[in-house]
């Protein structure tokens, strides 16, 4: 009976456009407060502070300001020259050096639509010049963006971790070949979807070592932070926490030092751009520890659990449908939020169908991610049109082929676990 | 005087939660290099680094407020005629100003209970009590924010309907 009366008006504050996170404590206190046997208010009292009371937790701020640093600091586009000289000579490289930098920017940004605005600002403007068509690669661009919460570091992975209580390094590590499949698969679309625009062969350039060895002395300093980073947590020299921690010192030192594009001065504003960003994320987990716990305590999740297995008792047919529950949630609800809410509702479920904890947070996360692509409330396309001034209606159209790819690597990641486990054997 | 109060008005969230990042960089770092150069772990940096981070998402999320960047559907608003927006969106503001009054009512409860407000932290003996102050203080802080916000709002369409009459 609560949770009928928890996820109403949980419902009704959403749709008005009540703040997320607001919505998640009103709707835990309207519980606490009217229905018989619930748990106190002194209980939200006190996990607004307790429920960020948790060291992992801190790495997304690090993260978040690593990734503003080293965009500031010239390290995307030192990344971009590297990728364009790897496959500049080929038909349709820039679709690759969309992708390729992409994947790269992924590796020290844990953000999807922060890799969007990082790359699409350097490379879209290039594609137009050589003749592709904006709103292909302005969907192209979008697509490529969910590359960076797949492969580590990743915020929703950091989030899908603390709350789950599974372990971030493992997760970290599970998303990297979905992410490597996803861009591959991005590299063929695109270079099936380009091979009658004319105006390709402008851009290719002779292929050197020289061309190489100049542009990778150059963007060096950005190469090795995927190293620093994933080297450290795995060498079990430090903690995913610490190693934000390293990731920023290594961007300040970078950025103000090797590159010299930031001023020492320059740096409060960042700091503090950063400390917004991080803030609208910190505040859901805040306000959803008391929801998590409200949930939990009603047992939610048992009666989902039944509710779905008296559908179907074939764990095919409910990951299918939960698959579709996600989409459609992602489709309309911001990710981070939803991994929280969603999270102790479905990994229960998930665990009764022999489902990896670890697997699910993938599985998860790509669905919430393909959401990043997807209208009405796809902030990958939102970043990708400010970027390249094409209206969302048409990239959205343009991102069809690549939403159909998206479907079916996510079908994949979803019934061959081994994808994404395959590499956790080795730490 | 004036010009400390327009300043503060401008960039108290901002100057206070970079300044609370910077030391959690600077902790977590510390933390590190204490390890693996002096071989030597930090038993405080933990818990002071954690009290850091709580009081950092208090801050932020009162700049958050101020900066009207919290995270929330817009999709069924944006079906609505642009009046029954600016209203809708003026009572969930005062919806979120009662709430967040509630929240502090509740936190300083809280804090007053007599297990609490003589409880001290585990490593540094720290009063608990300023664990728990970080959420009445940034509602509080919140609240005036959306208030400024309120005020700035009814300011403006009163100035537009003046003028249009």
């Amino acid at each position: 009976m609560s949770g009928i009366i928890l996820f109403s008006v949980m419902f009704l504050l959403l749709i008005v456009g009540m703040p997320i996170a607001m919505t998640l404590g009103m709707s835990t206190f309207f519980v606490m407060t009217t229905v018989d046997g619930a748990p106190p208010v002194s209980l939200l009292a006190r996990s607004i502070v307790t429920g960020a009371d948790s060291f992992p937790l801190i790495a997304v701020p690090l993260f978040v300001l690593a990734g503003d640093l080293m965009q500031k600091g010239g390290l995307s586009r030192r990344i971009i020259f590297f990728a364009s000289s790897l496959v500049g000579h080929v038909r349709a490289s820039l679709c690759y050096v969309n992708v390729l930098a992409s994947m790269f920017f992924a590796a020290i940004s844990g953000s999807a639509p922060a890799t969007v605005a990082a790359i699409g600002s350097n490379i879209i403007p290039a594609m137009k010049d050589m003749g592709y068509k904006k709103d292909f690669s302005a969907a192209l661009t979008a697509s490529a963006g969910m590359i960076g919460v797949m492969i580590p570091p990743s915020i929703p992975f950091i989030i899908y971790g603390v709350t789950a209580e599974v372990s971030i390094g493992k997760l970290f590590i599970a998303g990297i070949i979905p992410g490597i499949l996803f861009g591959l698969a991005f590299m063929l679309v695109s270079r099936f979807l380009v091979r009658k625009q004319p105006v390709m062969e402008l851009e290719l350039k002779p292929f050197t070592v020289k061309g190489v060895r100049d542009t990778f002395i150059q963007s060096f300093w950005a190469l090795i932070v995927p190293f620093i980073i994933l080297g450290g947590i795995y060498g079990g020299i430090f903690t995913p926490t610490e190693a934000g921690a390293v990731a920023v010192v290594y961007a300040i030192f970078c950025g103000v030092f090797i590159y010299k594009e930031i001023s020492i001065k320059s740096l409060p504003t960042i700091f503090a751009r950063s400390t917004l960003t991080s803030a609208t994320i910190l505040v859901l987990v805040i306000f959803a520890s008391a929801f998590g716990r409200l949930i939990t305590y009603e047992q939610i999740p048992t009666t989902i659990a039944s509710a779905l297995v008296a559908v179907s008792d074939n764990p095919i047919i409910i990951l299918l449908l939960i698959n579709l529950l996600l989409l459609l949630i992602g489709m309309f609800m911001e990710t981070i939020s939803a991994i929280i809410i969603l999270t102790p509702i479905l990994l229960p479920v998930v665990i009764l169908l022999g489902v990896d904890p670890i697997v699910f947070g993938v599985i998860l996360t790509v669905n919430l991610a393909i959401g990043f692509c997807t209208p009405p409330l796809g902030v990958n396309i939102f970043v990708a049109s400010q970027v390249s001034n094409v209206s969302i209606e048409k990239i959205s159209k343009a991102l069809l082929p690549f939403l159909l790819v998206m479907l079916f690597l996510l079908m994949i990641v979803t019934f061959v676990p081994s994808i994404s486990l395959f590499l956790t054997t080795f730490v | 005087m004036k010009k400390i109060i327009n300043w503060l008005n401008d960039y108290f969230e901002a100057t206070l939660g970079g300044m609370l990042l910077a030391t959690i960089v600077v902790l977590i770092s510390m933390q590190v290099v204490m390890r693996y150069v002096f071989g030597n772990a930090l038993s405080w940096s933990e818990e002071l680094t954690l009290w850091t981070f709580i009081w950092f998402i208090w801050i932020g999320i009162a700049y958050a407020f101020k900066e009207r960047m919290h995270v929330k559907v817009t999709f069924f608003q944006n079906i609505l005629p642009e009046k029954v927006i600016v209203n809708l969106e003026v009572i969930i503001d005062l919806v979120i100003i009662l709430f967040l009054l509630t929240i502090t009512y509740y936190s300083y409860e809280l804090i007053t209970k007599p297990y609490v407000i003589s409880q001290k932290s585990v490593v540094l003996s720290l009063p608990i009590p300023l664990l728990y102050a970080s959420a009445p203080v940034g509602a509080l802080l919140s609240t005036f924010r959306i208030s400024q916000n309120l005020i700035k709002k009814f300011k403006q369409t009163n100035s537009t309907t003046e003028r249009e009459s």
